[in-house]
């Protein structure tokens, strides 16, 4: 019924055109899928989960250049200001912010691996010998308001107590830790499903003993490229430095008003002190996104360039077709061939082009996304991509060739008889 | 002749308005896209300093102990060093010209009581640094080597400093309260930003530079914490700041200036008997504790200053830019070959194979140089839309010279490739079969 072999013949009388059209749709696919794949992966990363009430959080820094406070006592002074603030659903000093960019990693372990050179008696660490699990961990320091600030949910054990919280240079070590739900899945892999049961365990660093007290679902740390971002712990620790940020839950509609007060409030607690501009959560998302999300829409914009420029392909060689051939399709329509024959040659010799082009162009996408893998970090495509490249682009070459084909309809038989 | 198929291109270009449309479209959107990257590519690799990269070398030392099998970068050489070896190597003259430094900050004020106080970053560096980096002194100089050895409280300021708390003009002598502390100015530079900012990049490469400058020893006399990057390979608790100076918390860059191999080979034998000595004392256990010594532009190569995402971007518009001439071809072949008719009697008449080729070369060309003038046009407009939109492009500015005569060369160049076989094709054509129907 389809009349491949005629048109296929015909399409041969002018091979250089339909090889072109060929590179272009494979050439389109191969970039297409590539960078579609990118995107997506792209905004994957960018829509994870950071377990915080976003709209509601915003931090700000608060360096003390006056020498005459105790700053352990100013900054008890300020929270207490700070959360007094109406609209204010709490607020912490805390060393590190979420998501923020910027902050302190530390690694923890599952047993004292420090080997004790003093003792050659080998069965002081004698419960393994397998070396210790090293976990790289975002370290929050804060006091028994930070659960509640960051506005994340325990899944078990408790939240700090107040005589458990270290302040400023007291120098006993730190016991207790509450970590997040990936910490615990990550440093003891048998407990996967079962992260309730880590309350209890110990964890070191520094030598010291730390027992897991707490567990929370899910907290991110700081450094949105990190692939360590979901382990997390919260030390009870408060350190005084004259450099100190406050994270501040406020119930998002609140959430300007507070900003606006902020500063004024602060220094008329204690002058002598700069307040950094205050920053919402969502701005500090956006500026840690801010290099995946050009990428994103650069690489969106480079799909629609393809695709117009493919598309113009496909008209522009179609146009040709149909103007080359004005004799000929005169001659058919007087032989009796309907609009809808002459239509349909003109699709099947597009579809016949777009599919040899498909079939170079995933071997191109394969070969390009090989050599992205190589060259740099990206993971290998997914071949669902090649499949929804390949469907947009049959659907552009029909929708372009459509209109061309149906003009090729247009032409009068007569034309035939006029000029032979 | 050249002016007669100038004039023939440019009929010619007119008679098909649509097509010569679409064509410049394509060779536009394709120049540009490319261009476009491939400027920020240049500006991002592009080296800050070349009159002397090759003479600076950032110190790396692999100061660690045995029990990480690696620490620091993919080489194994960590990127800082730490303060006691900032201070030790410091302390010696092998080096033309050397300086420690680390990015701190604190509160300006000025006698002004009307200024409010600013938080300021701070670069921490030795006198070194302003000749060693080529920072250019407007008013005053560089603080003496005494100052660097007495941790005095001098500073230097930059340009745009001095406009904001002063309005500009010659302040040297005026005092600076740095954390209610008085600093004299003892020199103004002129309006200077390194892009990228080859010798601090832990802090990003393409940010705005520090507009303080102070003696390195002032750190550890005022205790100027860190604001830029530290790490720590040992477990060792750090509680106080006279602690951390004597830790082996790696946060303190050091740049050395040689001027020749011999130099070099110097300053590496120095560093080598360093490390020995530092072995005697219980540091740098490990049996392949050395150190490593990189030049401005390998130390950018090194840090990827420019990202991974530039490079796939630069590499995928150029993809983009051969579809685009891909297109352009097949466009050009159809239009060429509907003209065969003409160029039948144009043979026939005496015209060569050769001035047909080139008659429709010089259309193609045409062509290129104004789709390439369209895609710088499309480039800026990208280049701009990205300066105003996203924070980390804002210090690179606009095409520099290399990349304005990049642009034309380009789409010219690809152009000619892209018209080479449809004006190859087209004088091949045979007269004869198209007298004969006509």
């Amino acid at each position: 019924m389809l009349e491949i072999s005629p048109i296929f013949n015909a399409m041969m009388r002018h091979k250089s055109h339909a090889l072109l059209l060929i590179i272009q749709i494979a050439l389109t696919l191969a970039i297409v899928a590539n960078a579609a794949f990118i995107i997506e992966n792209r905004l994957t990363l960018m829509n994870r989960d950071s377990g915080l009430p976003e709209a509601q959080l915003f931090k700000f820094d608060v360096f003390s250049f006056g020498k005459d406070i105790d700053l352990n006592q100013q900054m008890e002074l300020d929270e207490t200001m700070l959360r007094a603030i109406p609209g204010v659903i709490d607020a912490v000093t805390i060393n590190q912010i979420p998501i923020s960019g910027s902050g302190d990693n530390t690694i923890f372990m599952d047993r004292d691996d420090t080997p004790n050179k003093n003792n050659n008696d080998k069965n002081l660490h004698s419960k393994s010998n397998t070396p210790a699990k090293h976990v790289h961990t975002g370290v929050y320091r804060g006091d028994t308001h930070t659960l509640n600030t960051l506005g994340v949910k325990l899944i078990a054990g408790r939240n700090f107590s107040e005589d458990e919280i270290i302040y400023g240079n007291e120098t006993q070590p730190i016991s207790v830790a509450i970590v997040s739900k990936a910490f615990i899945t990550t440093m003891f892999p048998e407990l996967k499903g079962l992260e309730q049961q880590g309350v209890g365990k110990l964890i070191y660093v520094f030598r010291i003993p730390i027992k897991i007290i707490g567990i929370v679902d899910k907290l991110q740390s700081s450094q949105v490229t990190s692939s360590h971002i979901e382990q997390t712990i919260i030390l009870p620790k408060i350190q005084t430095r004259n450099f100190y940020r406050f994270l501040i839950r406020t119930a998002a509609n609140q959430q300007q008003a507070v900003i606006d007060k902020v500063e004024n409030l602060m220094l008329k607690l204690y002058p002598n002190r700069v307040i950094r501009t205050p920053r919402t959560l969502t701005y500090l998302r956006d500026n840690s996104y801010a290099d995946d999300k050009m990428m994103t829409q650069l690489l969106m914009i480079l799909i629609v360039i393809l695709f117009l420029i493919t598309a113009l392909g496909i008209v522009g060689m179609a146009v040709f077709n149909v103007n080359r051939r004005r004799k000929q399709i005169g001659t058919r329509r007087a032989l009796g061939a309907s609009k809808g024959n002459i239509i349909r040659y003109f699709m099947i010799e597009n579809w016949l082009i777009t599919n040899l082009g498909i079939v170079l162009g995933i071997a191109l996408s394969i070969l390009l996304s090989q050599f992205l893998m190589q060259q740099f970090s990206l993971p290998k495509l997914d071949n669902s991509y090649i499949m929804a490249t390949m469907i947009a682009i049959w659907l552009l070459g029909i929708m372009a060739v459509y209109f061309p084909a149906k003009k090729a309809a247009q032409i009068s038989p007569a034309i035939a008889t006029r000029s032979i | 002749m050249f002016n007669y198929y100038l004039r023939l291109a440019w009929k010619s270009l007119w008679a098909t308005p649509v097509v010569t449309l679409l064509m410049l479209i394509a060779i536009a959107l394709g120049i540009g896209s490319a261009m476009g990257t491939l400027t920020i590519y240049h500006l991002m690799s592009a080296d800050p300093i070349p009159e002397k990269s090759a003479q600076l070398f950032a110190v790396q030392l692999k100061s660690y102990d045995n029990k990480q099998s690696s620490w620091g970068m993919n080489d194994g050489y960590p990127l800082q060093i730490t303060h006691q070896d900032a201070v030790n190597l410091s302390h010696s003259s092998v080096a033309v010209k050397q300086t420690p430094m680390v990015r701190t900050g604190f509160a300006v004020q000025t006698d002004n009581p009307d200024i409010a106080p600013i938080l300021k970053s701070v670069r921490a560096a030795n006198s070194d640094f302003f000749a060693m980096f080529n920072a250019p002194f407007a008013y005053g100089s560089a603080w003496d080597k005494n100052s660097d050895q007495q941790a005095l409280e001098v500073t230097v300021i930059g340009a745009k400093l001095n406009q904001q708390l002063f309005g500009g003009g010659n302040n040297v002598g005026k005092i600076l309260y740095f954390d209610q502390k008085a600093f004299r100015i003892v020199g103004i530079l002129q309006a200077w930003q390194p892009t990228p900012q080859y010798y601090d990049v832990n802090n990003g490469a393409f940010r705005t530079g520090e507009q303080i400058f102070i003696p390195f020893a002032l750190i550890a006399s005022n205790k100027y914490r860190s604001w830029g990057n530290n790490n720590s390979y040992k477990n060792e608790e750090v509680n106080t700041f006279d602690e951390k100076l004597v830790s082996e918390s790696h946060w303190i860059q050091y740049w050395v200036e040689l001027k020749n191999p011999q130099q070099k080979n110097a300053y590496q034998a120095y560093l080598k008997n360093y490390i020995s000595q530092q072995k005697q004392l219980g540091r740098f256990e490990r049996d392949d504790a050395s150190a490593d010594l990189k030049n401005v532009t390998t130390w950018l190569t090194y840090n990827e200053v420019v990202s991974e995402d530039n490079n796939v971007l630069v590499g995928l518009s150029f993809l983009l830019l051969v579809v685009c001439l891909v297109n352009t071809v097949g466009l050009l072949l159809a239009k060429f070959l509907r003209r065969a008719p003409e160029v039948g009697v144009r043979r026939a008449l005496g015209a060569s194979q050769t001035q047909v080729f080139l008659q429709h070369l010089v259309e193609v060309s045409l062509l290129g140089l104004t789709g390439g003038l369209l895609g710088i046009l499309l480039a800026q407009l990208g280049l701009w839309l990205l300066k105003n939109n996203y924070e980390q492009y804002q210090l690179l500015t606009d095409m520099d010279i290399t990349m304005l005569l990049t642009a034309p060369v380009l789409a010219i160049g690809s152009s000619i490739i892209a018209g080479l076989y449809p004006a190859w094709k087209i004088c091949r054509t045979q007269p004869a079969v198209y007298l004969k129907s006509q």
